[in-house]
């Protein structure tokens, strides 16, 4: 996987109705929580994914987070469990939301699009 | 007459087990099983077509895309990306989706169409149809015949392509 610098650094950001739209249609297509089981443990910033309803953690995505080419490479081998072409689905929606938004929400958009 | 009977009688009874054996091409379970052969079909051509995007393009050298704002460059590539590979998936996509008709026509089940509606939407958003509106389709259609962006690409958010005018 080709990351910027080899580094996707991520600071948190208060998701957008866009972002929030995306990954509820990223779960229809496939269940982020139970793709992103084991990485929410290490990785508590894709919490994002499955929201805080979600048990495998006691509490949401910390404030400020920044995320490693490690977490990604993790959150690349976990998305491979997806059948490739809901994979390629969740490819577009990242596309469509990384072109518009900005800042933060732009590079966390940018690295999950390059991670699938 | 009994002995007469019994060759009539050995001919019936081989067409009714092999009637048994081989399924109407139209029954529920064939057209599923059409479906899902189809369907698996279509997801090696993905792994077939994915594996091609792995290449890594670094220049293009175009003077229309050299013109093109830096944003739009961008988005231009990103339609090419995604006509290229449904073109490297067409055949197999177009065989899926007959299958589903039929399926989808004759059992009345329509589980897997709504799926395939949900696999086929482009997400293309109204802010992206804006950023194109002024450009013409035919442009970035010849884009897709380049060769260095015929065959299924990726393109990488964040990770600069050299984009060149023509060296003429």
């Amino acid at each position: 996987m080709k990351l910027k610098s080899q580094y996707c650094e991520v600071k948190a950001f208060n998701p957008s109705p866009r972002t929030k739209e995306a990954i509820k249609e990223m779960n229809r297509i496939s269940d982020m929580s139970t793709i992103l089981q084991r990485m929410l443990m290490f990785t508590p910033f894709f919490q994002i994914f499955v929201g805080p309803s979600h048990k495998a953690l006691p509490s949401a995505a910390p404030s400020s987070y920044q995320l490693s080419v490690q977490d990604w490479i993790l959150f690349a081998d976990s998305i491979r469990a997806v059948g490739l072409i809901e994979r390629r689905q969740l490819e577009k929606i990242a596309f469509s939301v990384a072109n518009t938004a900005r800042g933060d929400e732009r590079k966390f958009w940018e690295c999950v699009y390059n991670a699938l | 007459m009994h002995y007469k009977l019994s060759p009539l009688i050995f001919v019936l009874l081989t067409i009714s087990v092999n009637a048994q054996s081989l399924s109407w091409p139209y029954d529920h379970k064939s057209l599923l099983k059409e479906l899902k052969s189809t369907y698996s079909q279509l997801e090696i051509k993905h792994g077939f077509c994915q594996d091609l995007r792995k290449r890594e393009i670094t220049q293009i050298e175009n003077n229309w895309l050299y013109a093109q704002p830096k944003k739009k460059q961008e988005l231009i590539l990103h339609v090419v990306s995604s006509i290229v590979y449904e073109r490297c998936t067409e055949a197999e996509e177009a065989q899926y989706t007959m299958a589903l008709m039929n399926y989808t026509s004759e059992t009345g089940d329509k589980t897997f169409l709504n799926e395939w509606l949900l696999l086929n939407k482009s997400y293309y958003t109204k802010e992206m149809f804006d950023e194109l509106a002024d450009i013409d389709p035919a442009d970035i259609l010849k884009l897709a015949e380049l060769p260095v962006l015929y065959y299924p690409f990726k393109l990488l958010l964040g990770v600069d392509i050299t984009i060149t005018k023509e060296n003429n």
